[in-house]
């Protein structure tokens, strides 16, 4: 429901800097969204493309790549991807899950895949 | 930022321009104000319906001889909650979003200006009613209490991990309709465990207090 005001500060964002570098039109706009934030890519897709109607960012290539969560573990120094766990094997249902995947300690903070950026604007000068 | 000459007229620049850190910064500030007055924050989030403003008030009723609190009622337009909250006695200021989804760190900061910081120790922040947008916007709470009702079926926690990632404290609330609506709350628990092992889960009927003492225990307040 919040893509709304993500994808209008992604539009803001890009037209200044277009602006700030005198292009004439945006041809791609490149964005990360990681997997444990809140965000649905189609909903955001849908909304930027809104929000740049009218604009010299009007029809251009949006891409979104969706980042793969990172945990580390504070008792055996794992780093790597977050462990999932089936809940009901009747639902096929994997949900991630804070506990380490190696050593089983509960102690695991989530390093990435909460964040929302841009990543790469091309712009037609 | 790095520009990179791409031909004659395209011109790509590679940003690392993240669109949740402001929120991010100002949930830090707000943490930092709070910490120097010495004032712990307690984020509540849940459905709407789910109990939020219900257990508030019970917490409020349980804890008003031992702590100075004040609560933070958030919601899209009314001032209903506030006024429920009040009745306990104690200062209450309503943020009304409009018609967005969730709090934000800007938003409470600004109510937190609005407050007679030096003469509370305690803040209950209730959520705008929703199990999704609020989960990305930290405010600077030091905890986050979720509650879910049995009311909302089954399979409220699976189809909602992300918001049980960073949740001190999660509830359980309604046990009393439990049996009517034929949810078992011990495997509501056990798939917060599953996503969060470090969570503490209480059961709780809010209009009755059950259970609202061993809340207070696990948000150790
Ligand atoms: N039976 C029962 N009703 C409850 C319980 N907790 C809250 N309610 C009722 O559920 C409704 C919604 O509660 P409220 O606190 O306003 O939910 P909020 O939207 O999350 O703030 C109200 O009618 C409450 O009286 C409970 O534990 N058991
Ligand atoms: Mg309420
Ligand atoms: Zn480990």
């Amino acid at each position: 429901m919040h893509e709304l005001s993500v994808a209008q500060e992604i539009a803001r964002t890009v037209l200044r800097i277009a602006s700030e570098k005198g292009a004439k039109g945006i041809t791609r706009i490149e964005v990360e969204v990681g997997k444990l934030t809140f965000l649905g890519i189609d909903q955001l897709r849908f909304w930027l493309e809104a929000c740049l109607e009218g604009t010299i960012g009007a029809g251009s290539k949006l891409v979104f790549r969706e980042i793969d969560p990172v945990v580390r573990c504070r008792t055996c120094g794992y780093e790597g991807g977050i462990k999932e766990v089936e809940v009901d094997p009747a639902l096929h249902l994997m949900l991630p899950s804070l506990e380490c995947p190696t050593c089983g300690s509960t102690d695991v903070e989530i390093v990435s895949g909460r964040d929302c950026l841009i990543r790469r604007v091309e712009l037609s000068i | 930022m790095r520009v990179i000459e791409g031909g004659e007229e395209i011109l790509d620049i590679e940003l690392e321009e993240s669109l949740l850190a402001r929120n991010r910064e100002l949930a830090e500030k707000n943490r930092k104000l709070l910490d120097e007055k010495g004032v712990t924050a307690i984020d509540v989030m849940g459905s709407i319906g789910s109990g939020k403003t219900t257990l508030i008030s019970q917490l409020v009723r349980k804890l008003k001889g031992r702590r100075s609190i004040a609560v933070i009622a958030g919601d899209l337009t009314t001032t209903i909650d506030a006024d429920r909250i009040g009745r306990e006695g104690v200062q209450v200021v309503q943020v009304n979003t409009g018609k967005e989804c969730h709090l934000d760190a800007h938003l409470v900061g600004k109510a937190l200006e609005e407050m007679d910081l030096d003469a509370i120790d305690l803040l209950f922040i209730e959520n705008v009613g929703n199990l999704i947008c609020p989960g990305e916007f930290p405010l600077g709470a030091h905890k986050r209490l979720v509650v879910v009702s049995v009311t909302e079926g089954p399979y409220m926690v699976v189809k909602h991990p992300y918001i049980f990632l960073d949740a001190s404290v999660a509830v359980i609330n309604k046990i009393d309709l439990a049996e009517a609506m034929g949810v078992d709350p011990a495997k509501l628990e056990k798939d917060v465990l599953k996503i969060n092992p470090s969570a503490r889960v209480v059961r709780t009927n809010a209009l009755t207090g059950e259970g609202v003492d061993e809340v207070i225990q696990a948000l150790e307040i």
